[in-house]
């Protein structure tokens, strides 16, 4: 039988769905990939839990915990300076002290306003950052707390900040870029009569990847652009892994866009596209859906619910309630029916409340639970796929470190609290958290190879590339930025950050380098854009959905 | 008057001389120790009687000098009052012990015998001296 096909050279992108189908024989069918998969969540997990413990106990271990890694770290910084506690602190001389930080911010909501001054602007400031211009930073050990302060000119610490090698100036306490809860090194003099004058700091900088990647990274290119995240795409190979990310699905919240969520769906699960996009499909091997399934309910706090004599426990009000679960639940049963999925808990997400978040309950997703591949994870979320080792969080961490200082990008943040070893330091000043007595869970003892944290405004990456605890500048420690293109600034997406790096700290030699690509998911009931990450070169890229035809849709892949 | 002394001529002087008033608060000249412990919540009561060295902790009457405390409460709370070894409030002495143990803050291995010989965690000694105060 003769059917007429379109012209071999002249063929574009989706001629394979315009053209009139195939005989069955001649259908091509894919396969999808499949990877290794072997989950660490076991030390986020916890059984029993007690609530009457105090936060104090938190603390110390931290410190315990951080305190052997800062003692070599000052050692190795700043060599023949005397290590002490804040109780052995003696006037005029110069000393290093390590210990835990604590912000003063006097615009941080605190309880206690309430009954002392109305509320006012700060109930008005809702989730906006709180620094102000005079924050100032307190350092406390397990015996006492002292007052941290810039030498003034002049002084005899100012001297001793000025000698070779050594932060000058106003800059080595940065304290905008500080939150609360950071365990770090400090170096300085306490004068007389006066506060604890800060010449260095140091943090600990970024734990060494114990296990190494199982293939090499391909060389990168020196900047951020377009152009070169696309020549970045271009080294995938065919038989390429990817992870695919998302987060912030926001199921039955008033900003999903399900046609969005059912075109990702149907793309991941292979029903969508022309070949060369179910090929690309075929071969995303996991996703990961990284919190915020269930968006705010706002029928819950709508006129008629808040309607004196309105019952929240009647049937009509429970079944509002209830809808987004089940959306979930259907959601997630028809993707973990066509690939490993893992989910993870989100801020909004019918899970407990204090980090870390246990996984959702079985009985939540009657019909995607029942399906092998899903599996419910906790918040945060660390696993190993293909030899890679990721973590990852649904986002409240960040989202309250940058509450809490400082820095706007929020890749610096993530970074920052790498190199600091610690997920989450504001947890449990801000943060609700469990009262751990002799762990702490968020301490990184290693890096991963991948940090995706969800639930961001807008996606961004980043690749570092450091020496573990590199010494870079004496004043920020491990802080300075690496060289890092950040491949995949799609066009059409959100902002890729592909951010070009500074200046590479730590000449090159690539043994015991410590690698890490940080990836900002967005929210995608906000963006329609996940995140695919090739599993080998640790590139990666968005990949959006938009439903609104006649607006330029593309319903693939973005290049 | 003198059979009263001669009777306690063998026993212990300071239980003819100890003096409590009920119901004030705890002088200075009781040792640092029991202040700190009784300056709390001066209204709770104990329903049941409670054991000697419950005693020792509690507000005015049965308030006791550190004489009469054995050397193994001694011990005991000298291990609590170290902050070397952590914040004591809201944990338990065993806990505390592993947990410093398991920190290599090398905590008295004496302390463990005595817990563990009053009966093991959840007994009497393994209530720090914070236990249901704070």
């Amino acid at each position: 039988m003769d059917i007429e096909r379109p012209v071999p050279g002249q063929a574009s992108r989706y001629d394979e769905l315009l053209a009139p189908s195939t005989s069955k024989g001649d259908e091509a069918s894919f396969n999808r990939a499949s990877s290794s998969y072997t989950n660490h969540d076991a030390r986020f997990r916890s059984s029993k839990r007690t609530y009457d413990r105090q936060y104090a106990q938190l603390y110390f271990s931290r410190l315990m915990l951080l305190k052997g890694v800062m003692r070599k770290r000052v050692e190795q910084l700043w060599p023949g300076v005397p290590v002490c506690s804040i109780l052995e602190v003696q006037e005029g001389k110069e000393v290093a002290v390590i210990g835990t930080i604590y912000k003063n911010m006097k615009l941080k909501p605190s309880i206690l306003d309430e009954y002392t001054k109305d509320r006012g602007l700060k109930a008005a400031l809702g989730a906006a950052n709180f620094c102000a211009d005079d924050d100032s930073v307190v350092m406390e050990d397990d015996g006492a707390r002292m007052v941290l302060s810039v030498a003034a000119p002049g002084t005899m610490a100012a001297a001793a900040a000025q000698q070779p090698g050594w932060a000058a100036g106003d800059g080595p306490l940065a304290v905008q870029e500080l939150v609360t809860g950071l365990v770090m090194a400090v170096r300085g003099v306490h004068e007389p009569g006066g506060d604890f004058y800060v010449s260095a700091v140091a943090f600990a900088g970024l734990a060494p990847n114990p296990h190494p990647l199982p293939h090499p990274l391909p060389p990168l290119p020196a900047s951020g652009t377009a152009a070169d995240a696309a020549a970045a795409l271009a080294e995938a190979r065919p038989g390429d892994k990817y992870l695919a990310l998302v987060s912030g699905l926001g199921l039955g919240g008033s900003r999903a866009d399900m046609l969005a969520t059912q075109l990702a769906a149907d793309w991941l699960t292979g029903n969508l596209g022309s070949p060369a996009e179910q090929q690309l499909a075929a071969q995303v091997v996991r996703l990961v859906v990284a919190g915020g399934g269930i968006g705010t309910l706002e029928g819950l706090a709508g006129a008629a619910a808040t309607a004196p004599g309105a019952n929240p426990y009647n049937r009509a009000a429970q079944a509002v309630a209830l809808q987004p679960v089940r959306d979930l639940d259907l959601l997630l049963a028809e993707l973990a029916a066509g690939l490993p999925v893992d989910v993870m808990p989100g801020p909004e997400d019918p899970a407990n409340v204090a980090l870390p978040q246990q996984p959702m309950h079985r009985c939540l997703l009657p019909g995607a639970a029942c399906h092998g591949s899903l599996v419910r994870a906790t918040n945060p979320h660390e696993f190993e796929a293909e030899g890679v080792r990721l973590l990852g969080s649904s986002g409240q961490n960040v989202d309250d470190v940058a509450k809490y200082c400082g820095l706007r990008d929020r890749l610096d943040v993530m970074q920052r609290t790498l190199a600091c070893r610690h997920l989450a330091p504001t947890a449990p000043d801000t943060l609700t958290c469990y009262p751990f007595t002799d762990a702490d869970p968020f301490i990184l003892d290693s890096t991963p190879h991948v940090y995706f944290v969800g639930n961001q405004p807008e996606f961004a990456t980043r690749l570092v590339v450091l020496q573990p605890s590199c010494a870079g500048s004496g004043a920020a420690g491990s802080n300075s930025m690496a060289a890092g293109a950040g491949a995949g600034a799609g066009a059409g997406a959100g902002a890729g950050a592909g951010a070009a790096g500074g200046s590479s700290s730590g000449a090159g030699g690539g043994e015991g380098q410590v690698v890490v690509r940080l990836v900002a998911v967005p929210s995608f009931a906000r963006s329609g854009t996940l995140v695919l990450l090739n599993l080998r070169t640790l590139a990666c890229h968005p990949v959006r959905f938009d439903g609104s035809l006649g607006l330029g849709a593309d319903g693939g892949a973005g290049v | 008057m003198s059979s009263k002394k001669d009777s306690n001529k063998d026993g212990k002087l300071s239980s003819v001389y100890r003096q409590t008033k009920p119901g004030a608060p705890v002088g200075p000249a009781t040792p640092a120790k029991t202040t700190r412990a009784s300056g709390k919540r001066k209204a709770r009561e104990e329903d049941t009687t409670p054991a000697p060295e419950v005693l020792a902790r509690s507000q005015g009457e049965g308030a006791v000098s550190r004489a009469d405390l054995s050397q193994d409460e001694q011990k005991l709370r000298k291990f609590d009052l170290t902050t070397k070894f952590g914040p004591a409030a809201g944990i338990s002495r065993l806990e505390r012990w592993e947990r410093a143990s398991k920190f290599g803050l090398e905590p008295p291995e004496e302390v463990r015998t005595i817990i563990m010989a009053a009966g093991g965690p959840g007994s009497a000694a393994d209530k720090g001296l914070w236990h249901d105060r704070v």
